[in-house]
């Protein structure tokens, strides 16, 4: 079982779910107010106070799981879209894995949205899409402030917490929505995201959403995408209706909030196992003379040797 | 693809070393149960060659008994080199005696040798008359020397006999004609 505690506008949500056949169950899930999230956030032991609250002061239980952390708009998370030359991402002098990410991330930070750093000192960067263009990467990345992440990391292994991953609203979005056919906008609370087959977009808007955010918003995805009339083939959708558009299944979706079911998910779900399901679908498609389902021994060996 | 954590602030590292901490529990009692496994099994064969070593009888005899055969091996070993080796008169006794013994039916039983230069003479007994003459054909003691039954007799049901091997045919000639039975000696 996993636990993934979503922190928002002065809210936090715990979700306990699983992943089993490639659907998702929700098993159990909580949401609770807190008063001023940031200040339990710059410490390591109001995140301990907040994981305690969470759990019901039940931490021994908790260690016996996977634990994800996953913020959302209101919580210090910012998001960016930008470009950069694709020769700027790799470097010969990159012999590890660990190089290479450093690189990447600190392009991230090169690109920190403006008085994002006047707020917070240090920042922490994670990679939300990537457009790989010949010449051009487009990137959308979040950000948040390196003093939560520090905190929430030690307060996780002070109190002997599996911390499993730290993630934010528009990646697991992302992650779970079907966006082959068609281009989704996604209103949530806070933030508008948009997903295309190409990537990504993240807009913060505070306000409601109105027809000339529309423009902007359609504008700037035909500036970073090659989509033409990108209103004409999109589809808006709230994240609370978001179940027509998911990639698995779910089960519990009804009794639980959609927005933050979705969120746990896209944490918890292997982007591999989305990519293989993905991949299968497609052999079977195209090949349905050759038959052998994705489990059956034929199709595993096809699989197998495919990859290599 | 670029080379990152997509949508995760933690780094590939760290979450590679946290799926391997929530796992390590699993690695631990796979590991502890090779272990135990070796062990055991180490303990076990340790245990069976102990008790196979242990279990071994070990060979019970009386030192006066022992000392008795070493001796009378030892004489005997002395005796059949000096059998070997000796050629009293120019006689290999040694060489006779294996003939004697090779040459033996199963059924002949053999009670005494007598060697000398002129003849050799055995003396023995069998249930089966025919075993007698086997005997005789099986002796070759080469050119020159002849077997010969010198006497044979029936004793409830045992055919005693005395074979006698003359070195001279002409003198055994001489000897054996006036009597058709003889001790032989």
């Amino acid at each position: 079982m996993s636990i993934v505690i979503i922190l928002g506008n002065n809210k936090v949500s715990c979700v306990s779910l699983t992943v089993k056949d490639k659907t998702v169950n929700i098993l159990e899930a909580d949401s609770r107010h807190v008063d001023d999230l940031s200040s339990f956030l710059s410490s390591a032991d109001g995140v301990k106070s907040l994981l305690s609250s969470c759990f019901g002061g039940d931490l021994k239980a908790a260690a016996e799981h996977k634990i994800y952390f996953a913020f959302t708009a209101g919580s210090g998370l910012a998001y960016k879209t930008w470009q950069a030359a694709a020769s700027s991402f790799s470097d010969v002098s990159d012999k590890t894995f660990a190089d290479k990410e450093d690189r990447i991330l600190s392009l991230c930070i090169e690109n920190v949205p403006q008085g994002f750093v006047d707020l917070y000192k240090d920042c922490v960067a994670s990679i939300v899409s990537c457009y790989e263009d010949d010449e051009v990467y487009t990137v959308t990345s979040a950000y948040l402030p390196a003093l939560y992440i520090n905190n929430i990391k030690e307060a996780c292994e002070t109190l002997g917490l599996t911390l499993f991953g730290i993630s934010d609203i528009a990646s697991s979005f992302c992650k779970l929505i079907n966006c082959s056919e068609q281009q989704v906008l996604v209103r949530a609370n806070g933030l508008t995201v948009i997903v295309n087959q190409f990537g990504s977009l993240v807009f913060m808007l505070s306000g409601d959403y109105s027809d000339s955010i529309g423009d902007i918003i359609y504008n700037m995805i035909e500036h970073y995408y090659p989509i033409n009339n990108s209103r004409m083939n999109s589809q808006t959708v709230s994240s609370s209706d978001l179940e027509p558009f998911l990639l698995l299944p779910f089960n519990g979706l009804s009794r639980y909030n959609c927005e933050m079911s979705v969120i746990a998910a896209g944490c918890v779900v292997d982007s591999k196992m989305l990519a293989a399901g993905a991949g299968n679908a497609e052999t079977v498609k195209s090949n349905p003379d050759k038959g052998g389902s994705e489990n059956s021994v034929i199709g595993k060996l096809r699989k197998l040797f495919e990859k290599k | 693809m670029l080379s990152v954590n997509y949508g995760n602030f933690l780094r590939k590292s760290e979450t590679a070393k946290a799926a391997y901490e929530f796992k390590r529990p699993v690695y631990q009692f796979i590991a502890n149960t090779v272990c135990v496994f070796c062990l055991a099994g180490a303990v076990t064969s340790g245990l069976a060659l102990a008790y196979a070593y242990m279990a071994t009888p070990k060979p019970a005899y009386s030192q006066e008994l022992y000392g008795k055969a070493q001796s009378l091996n030892n004489n005997l070993s002395r005796g059949a080199a000096l059998m070997k080796q000796g050629r009293p008169r120019g006689v290999n006794a040694y060489e006779i005696i294996n003939k004697f013994a090779n040459a033996r039916p199963a059924d002949v039983t053999l009670t005494d040798i007598v060697i000398s230069p002129d003849q050799y003479t055995v003396k023995g007994f069998t249930p089966n008359q025919d075993s007698v003459n086997a005997y005789i054909s099986a002796l070759d003691f080469g050119k020159g020397k002849k077997a010969g039954v010198a006497s044979i007799s029936n004793n409830k049901g045992t055919n005693e006999f005395t074979i006698i091997v003359h070195v001279d045919e002409q003198k055994a000639a001489a000897k054996s004609s006036p009597q058709s039975k003889g001790s032989g000696k």
